[in-house]
């Protein structure tokens, strides 16, 4: 062993005076690093003819600390040993087990550093067990019972890379020899708690040795420790135009969608570099520092980044990596204090981001007390794509939006830029978050699924390392659409929008039936359909459109069609708002029927239907009859359509009827309170069950 | 004297020139920072049509885009913006082969945030578009009559060009995603669908021409293939109160309710023909009275 000590030493002042200039120190110290394995298996007949089996494998690890002092005097400093053993020896008539493990700090010694005392060495022993299956005597191959401390070889034996090794039976022996360093990794820490995942985004690191020797760096983001979302954002999967608008031309063709979402961009790796691979860079040359770059390409990209040096002896060594106030093994990316998958940068701006990433717990509005929009809140923290102004053929004017975990979201599209104008006042009516999307913008090209988070849910990926990211199924968006209804302004269906193939709007009729007022009643009618969308119900239920005949009344007034039943007079009529109806209700509200032609006032009765025969004469004489629902009332009275304006307020808190419907207006009170508070009812979460149906 | 006030004119000059570049040199530089105005078309209401030979084709165009913080400006007196606003073939570098009229004059929208909260529609009409990512302008454009879309597949976009004078206006080419139009032969009419999608669309756009017997002739037609057409009941309203035959609008209005009430599963009332019908009997009743 004397040789080793003048040889480490003389590799110490070689390796230093190979490097930069740095200051001699008092001592140096190298470190003895390998491994042992023995593994052996076999099988027979024992003494006595009987089957056996035999097997024991033992590995053993070791790193000792030679500190040599200016004079040449060296000695142990550190001796760690870790072991583990396991072995089987069978027959039919007994069985010996053993296993064990242990971590062993032998500490400082000054002659070989196997040199154990007698306390030290029960701690290689390894626990076994005996058991007899019969009474008769057979011989069967002992297990090893300890381990073997292992020694170092003189320095003379070590190879050119300061390494050695050697196979005696089923024995493995290495070792390989480095002065000690520490490489440290280090980060600027307003950078790294800054940083948010987005693709282009770029992290930068730097690493150095201490004391500073020179060494070759590794950088390394291994397979399974790095996100591959599919896509790069909750619905947008890659497309030319997310290298062009994120300055990443140069990967076009290179990165793929299943490529890890967190690389090392060869553009940033040239010289002085191996050929990068996107999970691997290594320096060509030895420094003592050095910097890299590591680039995310999805906007929930998460992973984590480990260092190795290696000095021109020994092997690769894990670099100490120091962020955020602590040592680590690794550089989680991005900075995810909690381990929610979602970056601390962001939790720090909107704290409705912290918690559980397979939350969907959305609060805002309340609307029927059903949580959530559909959305995990690592879905909405990995965001959307939305249009920019208009859904041309790519993706180039599309903009990145990450929702709020607080606030329901809801994504419409629709192709007709007049509709998509209304969405900011149906978004305030509602208190949600309503985000304008393309038809690419959900489940793909067809658009027939409307699935706005499709990424996820298309790859089953429900989870990431133990963690939920998308939930069991899909969440939907609206289509919004200009087309021809024969009579309605509006249609669609209740929401929530799983339930809700197209949201129709006639807009060649109203503009037609509203001349001047056409965009007031576009905004309400836009609002109103929408409304229903997203599970809001009418106010209440029972108007009578018509037509229909009332009997029991002298005079027919203006815009009815006078006739008879049966000999008596009556009249046609239709469009009669009843007490809590579908006109009830605050007068804003935009899910509110206006302008109706009758109203039955509180009190008031209407008997009926009962088919009749209604026989009147048409404009040019000529006697005409029709099969009607009939009615009996005296009450009826005319709508006061100029006082019912239209719609632009917020959907309903409160069923109290308001304007036209206010109580204190007695016989004049069109059609009352609402039945029910009609916000009360917005539901936009397509997993948790459908709701109560509207009644009609 | 004259010497000073030779001066002070040079110096005012100066002064005047010198504001003149700065300002020049800063609206240059707010184009330049502006996101591009953005142009859409669609073709009847949609993006794809198929529609039978004959059926009217309607073009609208929407130009929007802009900044809050970086509003553009497009279109002089001498060049209102509708005249920048041109379609073109997408798949050739040909004119289109039919002409094109335009649908009355350019219209501009943008929703007003109100002392609530809410929003109220603002619309106008001018020369200039301004774009700052609130104002939405449309502008339509029809086939023109004498002119006849041959049978096949059509596909159009919109472009927008601004001469770069003035230069503090927004200046450049924006193009919109084409749409899509295959006009079927003449034979495809036999479908009823189509057929009466045809006419459908012709009664429109004779009432938006102010062809208002033609568009009644055409509803007629239609009413007689098909009798319980609502949409043909209601256009021959329009028609008729077009024509202030007001006792007859109403009829057929009446006409067009008995049929929707007939109609199964409606959520929703015929509103649409409840504003006309109003409309009307309002002048019925205004009549009467005089």
């Amino acid at each position: 062993m004397h040789g080793a000590r003048v040889g480490s030493l003389l590799f110490l002042l070689a390796a230093l005076a190979s490097g930069p200039a740095i200051a001699a120190p008092a001592t140096t110290r190298t470190v003895w690093s390998g491994t042992v394995t023995d593994r052996d298996a076999y099988s027979g007949r024992d003494s006595s003819g009987n089957p056996f089996t035999y097997a024991h494998d033992i590995r053993v690890q070791f790193r000792y600390v030679q500190q040599t002092d200016r004079q040449g005097r060296s000695r142990w400093v550190s001796r760690k040993v870790s072991w583990q053993a396991t072995g089987t020896s069978r027959s039919a008539a007994q069985e010996q087990r053993c296993r064990g493990s242990r971590r062993v700090e032998l500490g400082p010694a000054t002659g070989d550093p196997d040199q154990i005392t007698g306390a030290q060495r029960k701690l290689f022993d390894i626990p076994c067990e005996h058991e007899d299956f019969a009474i008769h005597f057979t011989f069967i191959d002992a297990l090893p019972n300890r381990v073997d401390v292992p020694g170092v070889v003189g320095w003379k034996q070590l190879r050119q890379d300061c390494s050695y090794s050697e196979e005696r039976g089923t024995r493995r022996y290495s070792v390989s020899v480095s002065p000690e360093f520490t490489a440290v990794m280090e980060i600027d820490p307003r950078e790294y708690a800054g940083f948010v995942s987005a693709p282009g985004r770029k992290l930068h690191v730097s690493v150095r040795t201490q004391p500073a020797l020179p060494v070759l760096f590794r950088f390394e983001m291994k397979a399974d420790e790095v996100s591959r979302f599919p896509g790069y954002a909750t619905n947008a999967y890659l497309d030319p135009a997310f290298f062009h608008r994120h300055g990443l031309q140069h990967l076009a063709g290179r990165y793929r969608d299943d490529h890890p979402d967190l690389v090392f961009d060869p553009e940033d790796f040239t010289e002085g570099w191996q050929p990068a691979r996107i999970d691997r860079v290594e320096t060509t040359e030895a420094k003592t520092d050095v910097s890299t770059v590591v680039t995310a390409m999805d906007y929930g990209a998460v992973g984590r980044l480990r260092a190795y040096a290696k000095f021109q002896c020994g092997g690769w060594q894990p670099v100490v990596v120091r962020a955020a106030g602590r040592d680590e093994e690794l550089l989680s990316i991005p900075l995810d204090r909690n381990g929610n998958l979602i970056a601390d940068g962001l939790e720090e701006q909107e704290p409705a981001f912290r918690g559980d990433p397979g939350a969907d717990e959305d609060g805002a509005p309340t609307g029927d007390g059903v949580p959530g929009d559909g959305l995990t809140r690592f879905e909405e923290y990995r965001g959307f794509l939305i249009t920019g102004g208009s859904c041309g053929v790519d993706s180039w004017g599309d903009e990145h939006r990450r929702t709020s975990p607080a606030q329901k979201d809801l994504f419409v599209y629709t192709a007709e830029p007049l509709l998509r104008s209304t969405l900011p006042h149906f978004a305030w009516a509602t208190g949600l978050a309503v985000h304008p999307i393309c038809a690419r913008h959900y489940s793909g090209s067809s658009g027939n699924e409307r699935v706005v988070n499709p990424t996820l849910q298309r790859a089953g990926m429900r989870n990431w390392r133990g963690r939920t990211v998308s939930q069991a199924y899909p969440q939907r968006g609206l289509h919004l659409v200009r087309e021809r209804l024969g009579g309605p302004n509006g249609r669609s269906r209740q929401g929530p929008p799983r339930r809700v193939d197209k949201v129709k709007i006639d807009l060649d009729s109203m503009r037609r039936a509203y001349g001047a007022q056409f965009l007031v009643h576009l905004i309400r009618v836009t609002t109103h359909e929408l409304g229903h969308a997203v599970g809001i119900c009418h106010h209440g239920h029972g108007n009578i459109r018509g037509p229909v005949v009332i009997g029991g009344v002298s005079r027919c007034p203006p815009g009815s069609t006078a006739g008879t039943v049966g000999g008596r007079s009556a009249c046609r009529i239709d469009f009669i708002a009843v007490q809590q109806g579908q006109n009830s209700g605050m007068q804003g509200c935009p899910i509110k029927y206006i302008q109706w032609n009758w109203y039955l006032p509180p009190g008031g009765t209407l008997r009926g239907p009962q088919t009749v025969e209604f026989q009147f004469r048409d404009r040019n004489g000529e006697v005409r009859r029709q099969r009607l629902p009939g009615y009996l009332s005296r009450d009826l009275q005319h709508y006061d359509k100029r006082a019912d304006t239209p719609g632009l307020g917020r959907f309903s808190a409160d069923p109290r009827g308001t304007g036209l419907n206010d109580r204190r207006r007695g016989r004049r009170n069109h059609a009352g309170d609402a039945r029910q508070a009609c916000a009360g009812h917005i539901r936009v979460n397509d997993l948790r069950g459908d709701p109560p149906g509207c009644p009609e | 004297m004259r010497r000073k006030l030779l001066a002070t004119a040079i110096l005012v000059s100066l002064l005047v020139a010198a504001g003149s570049a700065l300002w020049m040199v800063r609206a240059l530089r707010r184009v330049a920072a502006a996101p591009s105005p953005t142009v859409t078309v669609l073709v009847n209401g949609t993006e794809e049509l198929t529609a039978s030979a004959g059926t009217p084709l309607i073009f609208t165009i929407y130009l929007s885009g802009g900044g809050e913080a970086t509003p553009l400006s497009v279109g002089t007196s001498s060049r209102p913006w509708p005249e920048l606003l041109r379609l073109e073939p997408a798949d050739t570098a040909e004119p289109l082969p039919w002409t094109v009229v335009p649908l009355g004059p350019g219209q501009s929208m943008r929703l007003r945030e109100t002392a609530g909260g809410g929003f109220e529609p603002v619309s106008a009409q001018g020369e200039t578009a301004t774009l700052d990512g609130g104002w939405l302008h449309s502008y339509e454009l029809t086939v023109a009559p004498a002119a006849t879309v041959p049978p096949g597949r059509h596909a159009v976009r919109a472009a927008l060009e601004a001469p770069w004078w003035p230069p503090w206006r927004w200046h450049g080419r924006v193009a919109s995603t084409p749409v899509v139009t295959v006009i079927l032969p003449p034979s495809a009419d036999a479908d009823t669908a189509l057929h009466s999608q045809r006419l459908v669309e012709t009664s429109d756009l004779q009432l938006r021409t102010g062809a208002f017997d033609e568009a009644l002739a055409t509803a007629r037609e239609l009413l007689v293939r098909e009798p319980g057409s609502i949409a043909a009941h209601v256009l021959a309203g329009d028609a008729l109160a077009a024509l202030a035959r007001d006792a007859e609008a109403l009829e057929a209005y009446d006409a067009a309710l008995l049929l929707f009430a007939q109609r199964d599963g409606e959520m929703e009332p015929a509103d649409a023909i409840l504003a006309r019908k109003t409309q009307v009997v309002e002048r019925l009743a205004g009549a009467e009275e005089r």
